[in-house]
């Protein structure tokens, strides 16, 4: 599967936040999305998620333009953000029941437990929510997320509120994911931690894609050196 | 089909099940409902003809307050963790979401009436539970509960939701507010069923025609 966009512009009135934005990316595939704060990370996510749509732009399926705001395409999504999504007078088990029932994935109890495992939780899937600390959430929120297989995982600071264990367990997730021919796109700050299993990045400057850069078996900080340097020549020539 | 309505029904046990353990509408609900009854019944002292003529409206003013209360915090564990994004993605159709909490409303309203109308039957002396006024309370009910869920779904990302769905909505609640009085009124004095027969059809068509729009409008509304 390969999700091409091109042309993608928003703005929020006056605030133009994405320019022309295009990409691509294919099945088993992880993407990082660079960008200071403001540079329209989480707006490019909201976009190809179908949460929010797009003044202009176009979205090819393999090929076959699509629609991101059908809901075809949103029930294929995976979605992690900043909020978690979750329901705090639901237990861990109940959240996901939800969830299953809408994705209509018809889990058991058993299968239910067995994804809370994955993410660590079991122990704690009778609990309400509300009693989680955050990072029990966020692993519940990735645990949602994953649910009902989703063909295209999108991740907003994945990494923010895990401690070591919990950012171990969402690297082998992530991993798991790739090799199960899913696409991953996500957002960091910490974009080395997630290094060994990125296949390229993207940098957002003001809106506008200043850089593409496969990782290609390159380290950190040889790509690290390509992503800003190639941004600072993009604000030279603006 | 059949994945719609299982849509619907996990998604109404979700909000039940929230409100259970929470009680963070029916407690408020309840409170301003017992407390407004209370007030009405020392600040107007009626004989008993003029009570059987004002009860319907007292006690319509009263579900429809209360109600309100409710409606502001309906959507509230959508709007504390964002958990509405998750559904939009989730469900097959928009609309099952507008649908499901709007049985929800209408339940947790169906409850309020059900405690309301024997607190007022204490302190009035009035005995309420007359079968068709329960019919046109819970006709009222839904047509409130159509209208309440679509605007409050408007209105929840708003700063100043708590002024401004009742300012949306009372005014498009007009024809049910006079439905539910008039025909309570007829029911309460004993009067001929054709006499009132009209009111009830206007609640009937209300409910019809609130609960089409709001599944027609309601993905255009929350993408806005």
């Amino acid at each position: 599967m390969l999700l091409e966009v091109s042309g993608l512009s928003r703005s929020f009135g006056p605030l133009v936040v994405l320019k022309k934005v295009g990409f691509s990316i294919k099945s088993g595939q992880l993407i990082c999305l660079l960008g200071s704060n403001g540079a329209g990370k989480t707006t490019l996510l909201r976009v190809v998620s179908g949460l929010l749509g797009a003044d202009e732009g176009q979205f090819y399926l393999d090929g076959k333009e699509i629609s991101l705001h059908s809901p075809e395409w949103r029930r294929q999504v995976g979605l992690v953000f900043h909020k978690t999504f979750l329901y705090q007078n639901l237990t861990g088990v109940e959240n996901l029941r939800l969830f299953s029932e809408l994705y209509q994935c018809k889990h058991s109890e058993e299968d239910l437990l067995q994804t809370l495992e994955r993410v660590g939780l079991r122990a704690a899937g009778k609990r309400l929510v509300r009693v989680y600390s955050r990072g029990m959430q966020q692993r519940l929120t990735i645990a949602r997320a994953l649910l009902h297989n989703p063909e295209i995982l999108i991740l907003d600071e994945p990494f923010t509120g895990l401690d070591k264990d919990g950012s171990r367990i969402l690297l082998n997730l992530l991993g798991e994911v790739k090799e199960g021919g899913s696409m991953v796109l996500m957002t960091s700050h910490d974009p080395q931690t997630a290094h060994a299993i990125t296949d390229g990045y993207l940098r957002l400057y003001r809106g506008a894609l200043s850089a593409v850069v496969p990782v290609e078996g390159r380290s950190w900080e040889e790509l690290e050196a390509i992503v800003y340097h190639n941004q600072a020549e993009k604000v030279g020539q603006a | 089909m059949k994945n719609w309505f299982g849509t619907l029904k996990a998604l109404v046990w979700k909000d039940l099940l929230q409100e259970w353990r929470s009680k963070d509408m029916l407690t408020s609900m309840l409170a301003f409902a017992i407390l407004s009854l209370f007030i009405f019944n020392y600040a107007m002292e009626l004989d008993p003809l003029q009570r059987a003529e004002l009860a319907p409206g007292v006690i319509w003013v009263v579900i429809m307050f209360s109600g309100t209360l409710g409606l502001n915090r309906s959507f509230l564990a959508e709007q504390e963790q964002g958990s509405f994004d998750a559904l939009v993605m989730a469900v097959p159709d928009v609309a099952v979401i507008w649908l499901a909490k709007q049985i929800s409303n209408f339940l947790i309203m169906l409850i309020l009436i059900l405690i309301t109308l024997p607190v007022y039957s204490v302190l009035y002396n009035q005995n309420l539970f007359v079968p068709l006024f329960l019919i046109v309370l819970i006709l009222g009910a839904w047509g409130f509960s159509a209208a309440g869920t679509l605007i409050s779904g408007m209105t929840v990302q708003t700063r100043m939701r708590d002024l401004l769905l009742p300012v949306l909505l009372f005014p498009v609640l007009m024809p049910v507010n006079m439905a539910v009085v008039k025909a309570g009124q007829g029911v309460i004095s004993g009067a001929d069923f054709s006499t009132y027969q009209v009111w009830i059809s206007i609640l009937i068509v209300y409910g019809i025609i609130m609960t089409t729009i709001s599944l027609l409008v309601f993905d255009y509304v929350i993408r806005e």
